[in-house]
């Protein structure tokens, strides 16, 4: 079997490291949520935008256009968050099995969190955006 | 204590050696962080709509993944994406004690409905990546 490499630098005083740096309960527990949240919102996504429209080139105002009702505002706003969500929280999971020390473990989902809020922050202007100049161009 | 070659002394990490599941857990992960590699891009593609305001910087965007093999490469992230959705809800289907001791079965049952849903969006697909079909 082979042994986990671990950081040889002493964790921060009054912190344990970890047993494992694997996720934690929370981490396992939202990581299972957004997973069914994508399942279905992604489905969801599929059939209005490629499935029920084949053929059909994508224009900006088709883009507009669906995000007029606030339900597919909504749609896409749990769907951006929970995949930015799982997507970073899959990669911080998946470095752990590498066998990252603590300090490491903790420096990277700071990293990632960065990420996931830019990421957040650049969907949420996108949308704000695509709601806007769709009020703009119809009238 | 050391008898045998390499291989004989690690055959539990030997790749022809791994059990079914082993090769799942490993595709999980791998097809995990192809999606999202495409999720970052697709964020960064689709948020270029932001750069102008009528639209034709989006649409010469959109212009380019009319392109055949980017077509191709969409249709592989389908059987991707579909690999990582129905062997995940098996992941939770476990975690909440459903079908642990039918493991497999529960596993090929899940992809063959994920070959049906395949099977759909290659119907659509194809005829645009052969050329048959255009936008």
């Amino acid at each position: 079997m082979a042994t986990i490499e671990r950081s040889s630098a002493p964790p921060p005083r009054g912190r344990e490291e970890p047993a494992g740096a694997g996720p934690g309960l929370w981490s396992w527990l939202l990581q299972r949520i957004s997973a069914v949240l994508i399942a279905f919102f992604l489905g969801v996504h599929m059939w209005i935008l490629h499935i029920d429209k084949v053929g059909e080139k994508i224009t900006i105002d088709r883009v507009a256009d669906r995000l007029q009702s606030p339900w597919s505002i909504a749609v896409y706003a749990v769907l951006l968050a929970a995949v930015l969500y799982h997507s970073l929280n899959g990669i911080l999971n998946i470095s752990a099995d590498f066998g990252l020390g603590a300090r490491a473990h903790r420096a990277l989902s700071w990293a990632l969190l960065g990420v996931g809020v830019a990421g957040l922050g650049l969907g949420v202007a996108t949308i704000v955006h695509l709601v806007r100049i769709f009020d703009g161009a119809a009238g | 204590m050391y008898r045998g070659s390499y291989r004989q002394r690690h055959a539990d990490l030997w790749p022809t050696n791994y059990k079914l599941g082993m090769w799942v857990w490993l595709l999980h992960r791998v097809t995990g962080v192809i999606i999202a590699l495409y999720g970052i891009a697709h964020l960064l593609v689709i948020s270029s709509s932001l750069l102008n305001s009528d639209g034709d910087l989006f649409e010469d965007i959109m212009k380019v993944f009319e392109n055949r093999v980017l077509l191709g490469f969409e249709l592989a992230l389908i059987a991707v994406i579909l690999f990582h959705t129905f062997n995940g809800l098996r992941v939770i289907l476990f975690d909440l004690g459903i079908g642990i001791r039918a493991q497999k079965l529960l596993f090929w049952g899940l992809m063959a409905v994920a070959v049906i849903l395949f099977a759909f969006a290659a119907d659509a697909l194809l005829p645009y990546i052969r050329g048959e079909a255009r936008l």
